[in-house]
């Protein structure tokens, strides 16, 4: 297995992400454990990329750093050109708010919201009271559409604790499309599935990709899943080696 | 956005937060409460006490009284800004009512025309102001509007116009009343037809007789209206033949006495219950004994005398140390029979007479609407430094502002407010706590929430909005419930009491004690506002510290919460 290589010249063009030399470590009672030792990773536009490892083996951490939900410890991760290490909180949050989508293992609704209300929670947050006001009935529209598109129309007003998980995974994948983000981050999007309705979330995924040409950067322990994917990586001791069977290589893949 | 739609959210939805709306809600009510009946009873008092002084007082530091006070009136009521300024004498004495009750009062002496131009005296009086007050007033009675209306001009009517005169019944022979007359309820006049009289409970005024007069033509019926009208003026005395004559007085010339309530014995309990006023009460003679307050050398026996007064009325001024222990008098009989008038007096060593002036104890200034009370003190006590110098007056003369001669009083009340409320205050910081644990149990139970919420890119002063809005929404809600809940209280509070004196036999309020009938049930606006406002603030305070540590969360470490 080769090392992935931090960039190549012909990379640097259409690179969204782009992750190098990173480094994070966590502490556990007395000792420091280092989850991510040396990892380089460029994700260019309009690709599907699947980070496999087992569990523990630090693919939800680099997924957060790429997402700008935590830091590294060291080593520099670019949106865009734009270091996202030494960019402050209030920026962090707004790159999380319209360039970056999340989906969890756990969905992650808010209980006491709908569905409508949950999808539009990141509109919410873009927008000011009166900015969200006055655009209220067309975002309502999108949300709807997007929910419509996902099998959810029927579901608006309903809360998470009246949904199916699968129902709830396409409820937290309408939120994470919502601002219409560069780069879709999926967490484990079907761990907490069974097998028929993880497929079809994955099924959703793969069109996404195809038909919108998402970016989408996604995490699984799931090898017949990363499989799916233009290219497929695996976490293993820190390091980000290519997947030995996986489909992508290190050149790019066309999308659709 | 997102901020005022979680608070909105959760404040429906999180019912634990309710416990915290409650808490704010039940101590706004229980300040508002507090200090709603504090205020009122002093609000009250202040009104009572003002109501018996003028707003300035220029007052002699000895009961000796100072001289040429006509002469200070004559120029402080030259000031522009004032109204009027009327002398009173202050003295002490002994009571003795018909040989039943001794006892030591204050003597106020008044001039009974003009004392209504600086203070609210004749309103406190119950034959000349109050028994048609409560007559119009009283729900149990079937009196048309028309009726009360006339009961009340009638209260207002003898208010202006108080004297120390008898208020006596009247009769009228009567043959028989025209046919089909049916006396009015108002003015109350009945017909006997055993002793074949018209009788008037009390005096009529001239209104009252026309009223009676336009009911018919009967010429007998009028002269018996009329003659009624004329014996309420008479000023005829029961007694007059009854009694012998006292130092020297008819007793048909004897001067009124007004007494305090409480000198009477007439008290009222908690359930507004009067006792101690009978029929009759009026025409009692009472005896004072008056001491001569002239200076005098140490050696010489001080004078005091017996004096005889009529008991005319009684007053009520709803301050306790009035009400229990003073009586009111003439001012001019007063003046003279401790010493204080016009004397002449001739030198023992060079037999030379010589006019000492009459003096006076206390002038009542009263001023004009919206003149400034410590500017016209000073004005004055300008005029009143001037005209003692150009009269030579030796005496020490004080010139205070009504306030100032009740600092003592309305201190003491002020400073007990304050006390009482900040008792309550320091009881409601319970509130701020019980809204901190709370919040603190929300952020807990809401960590992943927060984590959520951070990655779908909200800030950390966001995320600390949606608590603090959430406080502020809680202080809201609650202290406008409790601004509703006090207002219940307070507005129905004399109904709660009397509830509570009937079914639990608890009496808080004794009317003997506070002076007042009611619990004072009125809210101060300005007292609300601020009241609502440390709720606001407060609950926002119990708020801040989860706002801080919900902000501060890790969105990761928030979104692996469990």
């Amino acid at each position: 297995m080769s090392q992935i290589p931090v960039s190549t010249p012909t990379d640097s063009a259409d690179a969204i992400v782009r992750v190098q030399a990173v480094r994070k470590s966590f502490q556990m009672g007395d000792s420091v454990i280092t989850v991510l030792k040396h990892v380089d990773l460029t994700v260019r536009a309009g690709e599907f990329i699947a980070i496999e490892g087992r569990s523990g083996s630090g693919k939800s951490t680099l997924l957060h750093l790429m997402g700008a939900l935590d830091r590294p410890d060291a080593g520099r991760i670019d949106y865009e050109g734009r270091d996202l290490v030494s960019i402050g909180e209030s920026e962090r949050s707004r790159l999380r708010n319209t360039q970056f989508g999340f989906v969890f293992q756990f969905y992650h609704l808010l209980p006491e919201l709908n569905v409508l209300e949950n999808v539009l929670l990141s509109s919410m947050i873009e927008h000011s009271w009166l900015g969200f006001r006055r655009q209220r009935t067309a975002l309502r529209a999108q949300a709807g559409e997007i929910l419509g598109d996902l099998g959810l129309g029927h579901r608006l007003r309903h809360r998470p604790n009246q949904l199916s998980g699968g129902e709830r995974q396409r409820v937290a994948i309408a939120r994470a499309l919502m601002n219409r983000p560069r780069v879709l981050f999926a967490d484990e999007p079907t761990g907490n599935l069974d097998a028929e309705t993880g497929r079809q979330i994955m099924t959703l995924l793969e069109e996404l990709h195809q038909r919108r040409g998402q970016t989408i950067v996604m995490v699984t322990h799931d090898r017949t899943l990363a499989r799916e994917a233009d290219r497929a990586l695996v976490l293993k001791d820190g390091r980000l080696e290519r997947a030995p069977d996986g489909p992508g290589t290190l050149t790019r893949q066309t999308a659709g | 956005m997102y901020k005022l739609h979680l608070i909105l959210k959760y404040l429906r939805k999180r019912r634990i937060a309710w416990v915290s709306l409650i808490a704010v809600m039940l101590c706004t009510a229980m300040v508002l409460v507090v200090i709603s009946v504090m205020g009122g009873w002093l609000r009250m008092f202040r009104e009572s006490f003002h109501g018996l002084s003028g707003d300035i007082l220029v007052q002699a530091t000895s009961l000796e009284g100072f001289p040429h006070y006509q002469a200070m009136i004559d120029e402080i009521e030259k000031l522009p800004q004032v109204e009027a300024a009327v002398p009173t004498i202050r003295t002490f004495g002994l009571i003795n009512i018909n040989n039943r009750k001794r006892d030591g009062v204050q003597v106020l002496g008044f001039d009974i025309d003009r004392i209504g131009k600086v203070h609210r005296f004749p309103e406190s009086l119950w034959l000349q102001h109050n028994k048609w007050m409560e007559m119009a007033e009283d729900k149990t009675t079937d009196f048309s509007p028309a009726d009360r209306k006339a009961l009340r001009e009638k209260a207002e009517y003898l208010a202006k116009r108080p004297s120390f005169s008898l208020h006596t019944p009247a009769q009228a022979p009567l043959e028989k009343l025209p046919d089909g007359l049916e006396l009015p309820e108002y003015p109350l006049v009945r017909y006997d037809a055993d002793s074949k009289r018209l009788s008037s409970m009390t005096a009529l005024l001239p209104a009252e007789r026309d009223r009676l007069l336009a009911l018919s033509n009967d010429p007998a019926y009028r002269r018996a209206v009329n003659a009624l009208y004329l014996e309420s003026y008479a000023g005829a005395v029961p007694y007059k033949a009854l009694l012998p004559r006292a130092r020297g007085i008819d007793p048909g010339k004897w001067p009124g006495l007004i007494a305090g309530a409480g000198v009477l014995n007439i008290r009222k309990d908690a359930s507004g219950a009067v006792s101690g006023r009978f029929s009759g009460l009026y025409e009692i003679p009472v005896k004072l004994t008056l001491m001569d307050v002239n200076a005098r050398s140490l050696v010489d026996a001080g004078a005091a005398h017996d004096w005889p007064f009529w008991i005319v009325d009684d007053s009520r001024t709803q301050i306790w140390q009035y009400d229990q222990s003073t009586v009111y008098v003439p001012f001019d009989v007063l003046q003279k029979y401790v010493g204080m008038d016009e004397q002449t007096e001739t030198d023992a060593v060079s037999g030379k007479s010589s006019v000492k002036p009459a003096r006076t104890n206390d002038l009542h200034v009263k001023l004009k609407p919206g003149a400034d009370l410590d500017a016209m003190r000073d004005e004055v006590e300008k005029v009143v430094r001037s005209v003692a110098s150009q009269r030579q007056i030796a005496q020490v003369i004080d010139v205070q502002t009504w306030e100032q001669s009740q600092a003592i009083w309305l201190g003491a009340i002020e400073k007990e407010k304050a006390l009482v409320t900040f008792l309550f205050g320091m009881i409601s910081i319970v509130a701020i706590f019980l809204i901190f644990c709370i919040f603190y149990m929300i952020v807990v139970e809401k960590t992943r929430d927060i984590g959520i919420i951070k990655s779908v890119g909200a800030t950390n002063a966001g995320v600390a909005g949606i608590f603090l809005g959430y406080g502020l929404a809680i202080g809201l809600v609650g202290s406008l419930l409790g601004l509703l809940f006090g207002w219940l209280i307070v507005h129905n509070i004399n109904e709660l009491h009397a509830w509570m004196g009937r079914a639990l036999h608890i009496q808080i309020w004794n009317p003997e004690v506070y002076a007042f009938d009611t619990i004072p049930n009125t809210m101060n606006p300005r007292e609300v506002m601020v009241i609502l406002g440390v709720a606001i603030v407060s609950s926002v305070l119990g708020a801040l510290v989860p706002a801080i540590v919900a902000s501060n969360k890790h969105p990761i470490e928030a979104l692996r919460w469990e």
